[in-house]
């Protein structure tokens, strides 16, 4: 195989890693960017969504209503969770908030433990397209899907927030709560919307991942949730188109590293890079210098 | 504030409870262990040749419970279907370490000074197994573990502790072996996990015996914890001229490369070691991916020998057996055996025993080398039509 291709290779796998953080980004953006709240259970939201799917998959239904069922599902999960965890503390100091958020990811991959066992499980993985050939290359149908659904799914929001009326109010309430309210908006609403977008994006992030790597377990949410993380806070958290782009540096980062450098070293330049942009750019690559408002 | 108080007192009493906990441990240990040192050399379990007793351990609840309830559950069905066929008495106790070193020295000291059983069979994962292979030295009681697989369990004890499964370097030269002699082999790409020993060990002991045999490790990639996605490692793999990848992980990490290697064009054979038993679990409707993939075992379910033990347990308790019990089931017909041979319960007329005989046993003929370790017919597995075949067969 000649260095070219395998550089096109590479670069590909890049793409399809970077598209599933971007997928998980969205999420994670969406919710900071207008409850300002780092939901550290969104990695757990894609696991719940992930073996709600596996559920109604197993019971013999079709993938498109199980697909459906798991998002309605998830949404469900993320307003209750906001409704009993979160609006309780939205008071309280930001840090009180932080823990809850570590403290319910904890409650979902404990309870899935108890559950359906710590035991990976299979996944039937329901996406069958024909794989893609350009040349010497073929991209396989889980790649193109999830950079497609990723990318689609950044535009609708995107226009969602700057277009509707919904998402002018959800602008309103990141810029200030408190005017919101006065000029009549009905903050709680909004948050609670905000958190079922964003959990609904979880559940088809989580439904796209089992579809690439086909065992599911408990904690499988911790370890994508975290790059995922870092992958918003890169692109500039609250930014949606940020979050996208800063998914896919972060994949390209990371193959073109263990490609090209070395496996062991991918994670520590991964992590570098991150520091090195919070020092220089300490609101992402898209993110706003907002300045502290007295 | 009811509330409140509720909880204060009940953290209280929590606290107190534990506290008597302790204590009752602490006390417990120190008095055993005086019992114990004072036990002269010279070792013998109580009874006759037709009832005495036999001691198993190994954690019983907590999370690695699977492995210590399949142990001591194999071995107490052991000793019932010898009881059976020979008319004896012979009782099995069986204790829960909860995968803790404290407790296992503990229940080593009420099985030699409490119940004098004739020899152990436990414990059932390595820091158990190590910490009562260092106590014994004094007593002298054969000790044979089924399952644990760290060097450090017969190195660093006295002659009287054996183990009845592969040690990690043994595995995987024995599959470099079967590379090179049974598949005539010459070029192999490894795939590892780095933060894991037992990966990394394997890592290290197949490419050492591949290469002195002959052989050429092109390529060898390795990746952190928690990995899913492992095409950058694999697409560079792909771009070497390999005969064999060897792939030694634990089963989810197995399942996850081989479904990725093929997707990749990836066409070598592949081969692992016993991690890989259980990986149809997390196949699913994708078990065509591991066809032909090939990994040394500690038993193949296809095997006719195995499949009394796995019915029986299956009715005993309900559940299917796997390599430790089946491990256990063997140790533990070894020991009786020996004990028979001997015709003595004197700890080293046992260990003579053992040491010198070549035990035929349900997967084949068992004997142990100088440092206690098991010389014993290796067996491969292949994954045919979704299942789990012997290799060959």
């Amino acid at each position: 195989m000649s260095g070219v291709v395998m550089f096109f290779m590479q670069i590909i796998n890049g793409l399809n890693i970077g598209s599933i953080y971007a997928l998980i980004a969205l999420g994670y953006t969406m919710v900071y960017g207008i409850a300002k709240l780092i939901n550290f259970a969104h990695g757990d939201i894609i696991m719940v969504g992930a073996y709600l799917s596996l559920v109604l998959l197993n019971t013999g239904m079709h993938w498109s209503l199980a697909t459906i069922l798991s998002i309605l599902g998830c949404a469900l999960l993320g307003f209750t969770m906001e409704k009993v965890a979160y609006k309780p503390l939205r008071k309280a100091s930001r840090i009180s908030l932080l823990i809850t958020a570590i403290g319910m990811s904890y409650l979902l991959q404990n309870s899935f433990q108890i559950i359906f066992s710590a035991n990976p499980k299979p996944y039937p993985a329901f996406i069958h397209l024909p794989a893609l050939k350009i040349g010497s290359i073929t991209i396989s149908s889980n790649y193109y899907t999830t950079f497609i659904v990723s990318v689609f799914l950044m535009i609708v929001l995107n226009l969602y927030i700057k277009k509707t009326k919904m998402g002018k109010a959800m602008r309103s309430v990141a810029e200030d709560e408190g005017a919101a309210r006065l000029m009549g908006i009905n903050v709680d609403q909004t948050i609670s919307l905000t958190f079922i977008i964003g959990t609904g994006l979880a559940a088809v992030a989580g439904i796209l991942y089992s579809n690439c790597y086909t065992i599911i377990s408990p904690t499988m949410g911790s370890l994508p949730g975290i790059k995922a993380f870092i992958a918003a806070v890169l692109g500039g958290i609250g930014s949606i188109p940020g979050a996208v782009l800063g998914g896919f540096i972060l994949g390209m980062v990371e193959t073109l590293v263990k490609a090209y450098i070395s496996s062991q070293l991918a994670d520590t330049i991964v992590f570098l890079i991150l520091i090195v942009m919070l020092v220089f750019k300490p609101a992402g690559i898209l993110g706003k210098n907002v300045k502290e408002k007295v | 504030m009811k509330f409140e108080r509720l909880l204060k007192g009940g953290l209280a009493l929590a606290m107190s409870v534990m506290m008597v906990a302790c204590a009752n441990e602490s006390t417990g240990t120190t008095t055993n262990e005086g019992s114990a040192t004072s036990t002269a050399t010279g070792y013998e379990g109580s009874g006759d040749l037709t009832s005495f007793k036999l001691g198993t351990l190994g954690p019983r609840t907590g999370s690695v419970a699977v492995y210590g309830l399949a142990v001591t559950n194999a071995a107490r069905l052991a000793v019932d279907d010898w009881n059976a066929a020979h008319g004896t008495k012979i009782e099995m106790i069986y204790e829960d370490t909860q995968a803790n070193e404290t407790q296992a020295l503990n229940i080593y000291n009420k099985f030699v000074s409490d119940d004098k059983v004739a020899a152990i069979i436990g414990g059932t994962i390595s820091s158990e197994s190590i910490a009562i292979a260092g106590a014994s030295s004094d007593t002298g009681i054969p000790i044979i573990s089924p399952s644990a697989t760290a060097a450090a369990f017969t190195n660093d004890s006295g002659n009287n502790v054996f183990r009845g499964c592969y040690t990690d370097p043994q595995q995987a030269q024995l599959v470099a072996d079967f590379a090179i002699d049974t598949l005539g082999v010459k070029k192999a790409a490894i795939l590892y996990n780095m933060s894991d020993d037992y990966s990394a060990g394997l890592e290290e002991s197949f490419k050492k015996e591949f290469e002195a045999k002959g052989g050429t490790v092109v390529i060898s990639e390795s990746y952190p914890a928690d990995t899913v996605d492992f095409r950058t490692q694999l697409t560079k793999i792909s771009g070497e001229d390999i005969d064999v990848l060897f792939v030694p992980n634990y089963y989810q990490d197995d399942f996850n490369i081989t479904q990725q290697a093929r997707e990749l064009g990836i066409t070598a054979q592949i081969l692992g070691c016993d991690g890989w038993d259980g990986v149809l679990s997390v196949a699913g409707n994708n078990a065509s991916v591991l066809e032909g993939a090939v990994f040394i075992n500690q038993y193949s379910p296809d095997m006719e020998s195995v499949q009394g033990i796995m019915e029986a347990y299956r009715k005993a308790y309900n559940e299917e057996i796997n390599s430790f019990g089946i491990n256990a089931y063997d140790a533990t017909m070894l020991v009786l055996n020996a004990i028979e041979k001997a015709g003595s319960l004197k700890a080293e007329d046992i260990n003579a025993q053992i040491r010198s005989t070549e035990y035929q046993g349900i997967l084949g003929s068992i004997k142990f080398d100088e440092n206690g370790d098991p010389i014993k017919t290796p067996i491969y597995v292949t994954i045919k039509d979704g299942q789990y075949v012997t290799y060959g067969k």
